[in-house]
């Protein structure tokens, strides 16, 4: 193994839970077609590492990367039902608590599918802990316009989880 | 707890499973499948313009130049959009993924814009152009042809061509629902 085979496996093990929790997000809970996102998203780091400047941050860059790649692929979204993703057996094996957790999943992703693509992005992004500067460049928009746009969007998902 | 914080704690409890040696190697598999498959792509793509043009030449050879320019325009329309949908589906590989979300939005929407255009005016013309020229073609496979295999010929042509005008509908509408999509803030 190659140093920079080496690295790009670490690149991968450390990265691959937050890539797969967007991925889930922009294909509203579908497993599969999220699987298939992070394959591509990883393939993509793959090709373009060795022009990767260190000088950046490597978490953003592969934000930049998994956030387009996942843009790229609007157009094999398909429209399912959310309760698609659970088949009926794995919820008559599960318990109660269990199936709570994940119809709450499944209204999550509802509400997530309500947003634009942009704001998907920046709120999937919010959601797993970046920071907002951070956000900012993977977005390519300034500071100020993240903060009141996150503000926003916190107010359009509160109102959806309670069906206002 | 408020509701924003309330999801932020199910989004971070999501059984997202460890990455495995197997994931490892499908992934190192799937990147060379991608190499191999932009090779074979450029093979089929290359061998199918060949075999056109072969079987243009073969034709005109016959000095049949009625049917031989017919011939020649209908591959002609279909080479034309075969090497336009090549190079469409280039650029969008060819997109840089590494730029900041604005820049490859703005990319996108206008690879879908071209798209759309693609669908609604060039494939139209090209298919027009290929009907017409099959057309000229008619009174040739009547002669040489039996009468059913002719009816065959005219009555499947028509079902294909009502075929390949929903099917581009479906792919303008699918691509202006991603634009849409895409221009939303």
């Amino acid at each position: 193994m190659t140093a920079l085979e080496r690295d790009f496996k670490t690149i991968y093990e450390d990265n691959y839970a937050k890539v797969m929790r967007l991925c889930m997000g922009y294909a509203s809970g579908d497993a599969d077609m999220a699987n298939d996102l992070v394959q591509e998203v990883f393939i993509k780091v793959w090709g373009n590492l060795s022009s990767f400047r260190k000088e950046s941050n490597i978490t953003t860059w592969i934000y930049r990367i998994a956030v387009n790649t996942c843009l790229m692929n609007l157009r094999k979204k398909k429209a399912k039902s959310l309760s698609g993703s659970f088949s009926s057996e794995e919820v008559v094996g599960q318990d109660e608590t269990t199936q709570v957790k994940e119809r709450q999943y499944q209204e999550m992703y509802r509400c997530i599918n309500t947003l634009s693509a942009t704001n998907k992005a920046i709120i999937l992004m919010e959601l797993e802990g970046l920071a907002q500067k951070e956000i900012a460049g993977v977005t390519g928009l300034k500071h100020e316009a993240v903060r009141t746009r996150i503000h926003r969007i916190k107010l359009q998902l509160s109102k959806c989880v309670n069906h206002e | 707890m408020n509701d924003f914080e309330q999801l932020k704690n199910n989004w971070k409890e999501q059984p997202i499973q460890k990455p495995s040696e197997a994931n490892f190697d499908r992934l190192k598999n799937g990147i060379v499948k991608v190499a191999k498959k932009q090779r074979m792509t450029n093979i089929i793509l290359l061998g199918a313009v060949a075999i056109l043009l072969l079987f243009f030449f073969y034709i005109g050879a016959m000095q049949y130049n009625d049917v031989a320019l017919a011939l020649g325009t209908m591959i002609g329309a279909l080479v034309v959009r075969v090497l336009v949908e090549f190079f469409s589906q280039a650029y969008l590989k060819n997109l840089s993924t590494t730029a900041s979300m604005q820049n490859f939005k703005r990319k996108l929407a206008g690879y879908y814009k071209n798209r759309i255009w693609v669908h609604a005016v060039l494939t139209p013309i090209l298919l027009a152009i290929y009907s017409y020229a099959f057309w000229t073609l008619l009174p040739d496979f009547k002669m040489s042809l039996s009468k059913g295999f002719y009816n065959y010929i005219v009555w499947s042509s028509i079902v294909l061509l009502i075929f390949f005008s929903f099917f581009i509908y479906s792919h303008i509408r699918k691509e202006v629902k991603v634009l849409k999509e895409l221009k939303d803030e």
